[in-house]
């Protein structure tokens, strides 16, 4: 497995020290405003601050100016980011007063909060039709990002059925579920300080005796075989397609 | 032709005809969904794109997508896989590779934009432009052969996505594995175990990245900490290094 070291020194700004939002407005390029919430005595002053906004691989930085004289700039808008999916932040401090820049600190996958925001917190899992060619369905990790379920475009009305036809819910779900734990157990990564992560571990947790303390493959499987397994049987998923097959 | 953009549907049937011609069952290139109201939709932009245009190069695409755009914004298209897509059908014939004189495509997301972080990259339209508009004559390097060549250089930078928008590691590339006389990449730039090759320069930028940050660095200042074993290729600029 992977494993992150940190032989600088440098600090992590977490999730709580810089607050993103976006402000209202009709313009099709989102602006972002940001509080920092991180205590600046930890800093020298003439530390310089950068934010930067991305999704996938386009990005947009934006110069705060230093710890002593915060500056944000006027002009915060999203024009040059890929706006089709969610955008995520990182936050930079930076020793400049090298020939270098020294990084101090740094934090990244801040989000905006947006919309129905209890929505958006107790929604585990997005579900979007997409052309997926004869694949019926595909679950969607991006490194940062809240797991997706895509529903193939060509199948009437996909999104609505995953919702209600326990049919699709019976076939598909488990196999999600298990392909949504073993991408987080396996990526050490995705792990850390992930709040998607900590949903489904928490969601997971629900149905199994807790998540074994152990990086034995075997073991961490036997632990998704048995979360999909008691899930499955909360949800009556066979019964379900029994029934729905005497139907037909 | 006016620019258009496909649509889910006719990403979708774009898609099964490359899945079926890589499957041997030959057929007609999908022009058809180009224009077709059916599976493409018209977009909130005046531009006449030419469909007969060749390109000696990727590059050359690259300049040509710059050219096209240069007054129009097309900033909400970024990431919109029906409008890059669409290109891609535009031009497929000039993407796609050969075998014995019959199209064998590469894998869709070569030329559907995928929304896979892993596979976007891959996308010979979007990347182009992508890498054009930033870099200019800079990211001939990656887009330096024919259109139907995947860039292999391209495909090793990009695999780290903060790499792209870090203007100084992409020129300080550039200088040091483009060969501007030759106009090719040197001779064991895309090897991938030789001293000082992309990968072990994509390595390093890596492990830099743990204490510096690079994005607010010159060309210049990241080239003065490049380490040795990257010598053979920096005291080469206008030759190129044998392998």
């Amino acid at each position: 497995m992977l494993r992150t070291l940190n032989y600088t020194g440098r600090s992590e700004i977490k999730k709580k020290d810089a607050l993103f939002s976006f402000s209202d407005g009709n313009s099709s390029n989102p602006e972002f405003n940001v509080a920092f919430n991180f205590n600046l005595d930890d800093y020298p002053e003439n530390a310089s601050i950068y934010v930067e906004a991305y999704h996938k691989e386009t990005r947009q930085r934006f110069e705060f100016g230093t710890i002593g004289n915060l500056r944000p700039p006027s002009n915060r808008r999203l024009d040059q980011l890929d706006l089709t999916g969610p955008t995520l932040f990182r936050v930079l401090i930076v020793d400049e007063t090298g020939r270098h820049g020294l990084l101090l600190a740094s934090g990244d996958q801040f989000r905006a909060d947006e919309g129905d925001e209890e929505e958006r917190k107790s929604s585990l899992l997005a579900i979007r039709s997409y052309p997926l060619g004869q694949l019926p369905w595909k679950v969607e990790l991006t490194s940062g990002s809240a797991p997706e379920l895509l529903l193939n475009s060509q199948i009437p009305g996909a999104v609505e059925k995953m919702k209600s036809d326990s049919v699709f819910q019976g076939l598909i779900l488990p196999a999600v579920l298990r392909e949504i734990l073993t991408f987080y157990l396996w990526n050490d990564e995705e792990r850390e300080d992930n709040e998607h992560c900590e949903k489904w571990m928490s969601f997971a947790s629900m149905f199994a005796a807790d998540r074994p303390d152990s990086a034995d493959p075997i073991e961490l499987l036997e632990w998704v075989d048995e979360v999909v397994r008691e899930f499955s049987e909360n949800f009556h998923f066979g019964d379900l397609l029994s029934e729905a097959k005497q139907d037909v | 032709m006016k620019l258009r953009r496909l649509n889910n549907t006719g990403l979708a049937r774009f898609e099964e005809y490359i899945t079926n011609q890589r499957g041997g069952t030959e057929s007609n290139i999908p022009y058809y969904l180009l224009d077709s109201e059916e599976f493409s939709e018209s977009v909130d932009l005046i531009v006449d794109v030419d469909r007969d245009r060749n390109f000696d190069t990727r590059y050359q695409m690259g300049t040509y997508l710059i050219e096209l755009f240069k007054n129009v914004d097309i900033q909400k298209y970024i990431g919109d896989s029906g409008f890059w897509s669409w290109f891609a059908l535009l031009w497929f014939e000039q993407l796609c590779p050969k075998r014995q004189g019959k199209l064998s495509p590469s894998k869709p997301y070569n030329y559907i934009l995928s929304h896979n972080y892993n596979h976007r990259p891959r996308h010979a339209i979007y990347i182009t432009w992508q890498l054009v508009n930033r870099y200019g004559e800079d990211a001939r390097f990656m887009l330096c052969k024919e259109p139907s060549t995947r860039g292999e250089l391209t495909e090793q930078l990009m695999a780290r996505q903060e790499i792209l928008s870090s203007e100084a590691a992409i020129r300080l590339a550039s200088s040091l594995y483009f060969d501007f006389e030759a106009g090719t990449f040197k001779r064991g730039s895309a090897s991938r175990k030789r001293a000082g090759c992309v990968s072990r320069y994509i390595s390093w930028l890596q492990q830099l990245q743990l204490t510096f940050d690079i994005f607010s660095m010159t060309k210049k200042e990241l080239e003065d900490l490049l380490p040795g074993e990257f010598d053979g290729f920096r005291t080469s600029a206008n030759s190129k290094v044998s392998p």
